[in-house]
């Protein structure tokens, strides 16, 4: 794989991870303050978030 | 997707992957709610939770590096050669069946093994069924969002290639939220012991 393509899509695909993790954590407080089942919820997705490697 | 050939293709094959995963991931989920239902969980949540908590803290601190332990997993990977057998539909449904088990591929970070305990210890198949398929959407979003934050197609050797450069970056992110979900049960906890 090209060093320049990776550094790029590793930048962007960081990017994205950061916004995965706050969205994740402000939904978590949002429906935790609701149901603290429900904030359970967005953060099984973020806990799924890093598994591409597997794909 | 491993192989994308036209953006209708990859649209229909990503699709049926994500809704294949998220059926067998709420039907595992489920099943393992009711699992814990019948063993009786839901009259000892307290001891459950309590137990939850002490893994999620192991895991994230596995995954900052504090601890060094192997996570029961089964060293597999999809096949590609589906593409090839089945077609990039077939083959998308085979993978979705395939990596959502979770069970029967490699593991790499311990949230999936928090998220079946905490299927088990809550004892309830409806709350399994949404942790699950929770996990499942954040297991399917990277194949969403590959193509707009890869330069090329988001063919599996270069989004791989971007993961295991960037391992570090991705352990920390489940450190977050297993720290988080720590977080959520210790909270969980301290109402219920109020309560008692």
């Amino acid at each position: 794989m090209d060093t320049t393509v990776a550094a790029v899509g590793s930048d962007r695909l960081r990017l994205a991870s950061y916004l995965v993790v706050a969205t994740a954590l402000v939904a978590a407080a949002g429906a935790g303050a609701v149901d603290l089942r429900l904030g359970l919820l967005p953060l099984a997705a973020l806990l799924g978030w890093s598994h591409l490697r597997s794909i | 997707m491993k192989v994308a050939r036209d953006w209708r293709t990859w649209l229909a094959a990503v699709s049926v992957y994500t809704l294949t995963g998220l059926g067998v991931t709420l039907a595992i989920g489920a099943g393992i709610g009711e699992l814990g239902q019948v063993a009786g969980q839901a009259g000892r949540l307290t001891l459950g939770l309590a137990v939850c908590l002490v893994v999620a803290l192991v895991l994230a601190a596995r995954e900052l590096g504090v601890l060094r332990f192997r996570l029961p997993e089964r060293p597999l990977q999809t096949e590609k050669v589906w593409m090839h057998q089945f077609g990039p539909l077939g083959a998308a449904t085979l993978w979705g069946l395939h990596l959502s088990l979770g069970f029967f591929t490699r593991i790499n970070y311990g949230g999936f093994w928090l998220l079946t305990l905490l299927a088990f210890a809550l004892g309830s198949p409806g709350l399994g069924a949404l942790l699950m398929a929770g996990h499942w959407i954040g297991k399917a979003l990277p194949v969403w969002v590959a193509p707009l934050a890869l330069r090329r197609s988001a063919d599996g050797s270069e989004v791989v290639g971007v993961w295991e450069t960037d391992a570090r970056h991705y352990r920390r992110v489940q450190a977050v939220g297993l720290g988080a979900t720590a977080l959520v049960i210790a909270v969980w906890l301290a109402v219920l012991a109020a309560g008692a």
